[in-house]
């Protein structure tokens, strides 16, 4: 009969030795000294089993009873924390293979690079380190897989789409390159031709012929420059190149709300540390409930590995952003500078890349609803050709046909 | 004489209610389970405890039991469990 009590505070088995025995029995019951376990050894012995604590209490019993004592073992806590203080090297050796251990599961061992070219990999290996993602470095530290892989997308030109995944200690990259044509000259027999209706402003034919002049005004579809060059009889058909600007008329609609309500971060934070074992979180630092009145915040999970297991721990870093609730209220002038702006901003982005506003006007102006309503109207200058190929046979026939009208009138 | 009048009482309370013996009139409790286990409440004290044998004082007189490889598992001021195997429990008067 071990008790959890003797296992926790110990107990010791000792021999005592004496003429009369069962007097110290008798005596160690009368002061309440716990013994059990008693054996009877030979005529003057005795064992015994005694809690630890009552070691010190059983001093005068022996003196009254003429006896002495032999301790012979010595079990239960706090005599294995005493062996093992006295091996301690051995202790520590252990948690630090354990702890080390520890540590290479949560480390990244390889990185994998799928679909991409060597100096793709060597580019996506190098931005890579820049996010501290290498060959050893622990886990915990690394940014979110969803943060990896969005960097890695906006610094990589050359690739498509890059899908980031992690598989215990296997970082997993996969890339779809992007199959960047070679910019070879079209030898394709074509015409440019106009894509919106504008007012031809200038023209730069590199190949072809001008078929429009300027300050002519095209509709979509007008030939503009013209891919047979040469005799209308026997023409020679190119690939007709070159920039045709056009000015064309855009009207848009607006609406910029006088009063604004909108939330700004003031760019304070407040992070928190927390140790999640089994679903509780446990702070570890970042004490404060609610650090800021108006927040917002977001939280980075990393679990815990242990060798090929998950374990039911992981790091939890809540970070607090602190917002600003700040109300705008715009004068019917600032409203439609504004509206002016954005409407500018969103004409442009929807255009092709060198296209420039020469003139722009408001139309119309009305309030309402506590808004600024605004029709503009834009003009554009931009370049409208568009190339459309076409059957060089076929051209030759019509033009032939053409030919023969012509001295018919 | 007083005492002899007690005894009478309680002997009498002991035949007359269904309140149990050893608490009336102090008498030792023994309980056995098989022949392995012995416990004993109401003693008075060891006397001699060795291997094949245990002699307890008692209110009057002595109750020795014998047997083999006895061990005193527990020993309280009332009570006592003795392991082993017991061959007999003998009532010494005094």
């Amino acid at each position: 009969m071990t008790y959890w009590t003797e296992k926790v505070f110990g107990h010791v088995r000792a021999i005592v030795r004496g003429r009369v025995p069962e007097a110290f029995i008798n005596r160690c019951v009368r002061d309440d000294v716990r013994i059990k376990d008693i054996r009877r050894i030979d005529q003057t012995s005795m064992a015994f089993t005694l809690a630890l604590a009552d070691v010190k209490r059983i001093r005068p019993i022996l003196r009254a009873t003429d006896c002495r004592i032999r301790f012979l073992d010595r079990r239960g806590f706090p005599f294995l924390m005493m062996r093992l203080t006295s091996r301690a090297g051995i202790v520590v050796g252990c948690v630090a293979g354990l702890f080390a251990l520890f540590l290479l599961s949560n480390m990244v061992w390889n990185i994998e690079i799928d679909g991409a070219d060597p100096k793709l990999e060597q580019q996506i290996r190098t931005s890579l380190k820049k996010m501290n993602v290498h060959v050893g470095s622990i886990e915990f530290f690394l940014p979110p897989l969803a943060t990896i892989e969005g960097k890695l997308a906006g610094e990589l030109d050359e690739a498509t789409w890059v899908g980031v995944s992690k598989d215990g200690t296997t970082y997993h990259i996969e890339v779809v390159q992007k199959e960047l044509p070679e910019d070879k000259e079209s030898l394709e027999p074509r015409d440019l031709v106009a894509a919106k209706e504008a007012r031809i402003k200038k023209m730069f034919v590199e190949k072809g012929v001008a078929k429009v002049e300027t300050d002519t005004v095209v509709s979509p579809g007008d030939l503009l420059v013209s891919g047979a060059i040469g005799k209308d009889g026997n023409p020679t058909f190119v690939a007709a190149k070159g920039e045709v600007i056009g000015e064309t008329w855009y009207r848009s609609t607006t609406t910029v709300p006088l009063k604004m309500t909108y939330q700004t971060f003031t760019g304070k934070t407040y992070t928190k540390h927390r140790l999640s074992v089994f679903g509780f979180d446990v702070p570890i630092w970042g004490w404060k409930a609610r650090p800021f009145a108006h927040a917002k915040q977001e939280t980075v999970e990393k679990p815990f590995h242990f060798l090929f297991w998950d374990l039911p721990i992981s790091y939890k870093k809540v970070i607090v952003r602190a917002t600003d609730v700040t109300h705008r209220q715009l004068n019917e002038a600032e409203a439609v500078k504004v509206g002016r702006e954005n409407a500018r901003k969103e004409l442009l982005s929807q255009l092709p890349k060198g296209a420039k506003i020469t003139f722009e006007s408001v139309e119309r102006r009305t309030v309402e609803n506590g808004a600024v309503c605004l029709n503009l109207f834009f003009t554009v200058e931009e370049n409208i050709a568009k190339p459309r190929p076409f059957i060089p046979e076929q051209r030759r026939q019509s033009l032939q046909k053409k030919q023969k009208e012509k001295p018919v009138p | 004489m007083a005492r002899k009048w007690r005894n009478k009482l309680q002997e009498w309370f002991v035949a007359h209610t269904d309140l149990p013996a050893d608490v009336i009139m102090d008498l030792p409790r023994v309980t056995m389970i098989g022949r392995l286990h012995i416990y004993i409440e109401n003693h008075k004290g060891v006397l001699t405890f060795t291997k094949e044998e245990l002699r307890l004082s008692m209110k009057n007189g002595q109750i020795l039991i014998k047997g083999r490889d006895f061990v005193l598992k527990t020993i309280l001021p009332e009570e006592i469990l003795l392991e082993g195997t017991i061959r007999s429990v003998e009532f010494i008067d005094e």
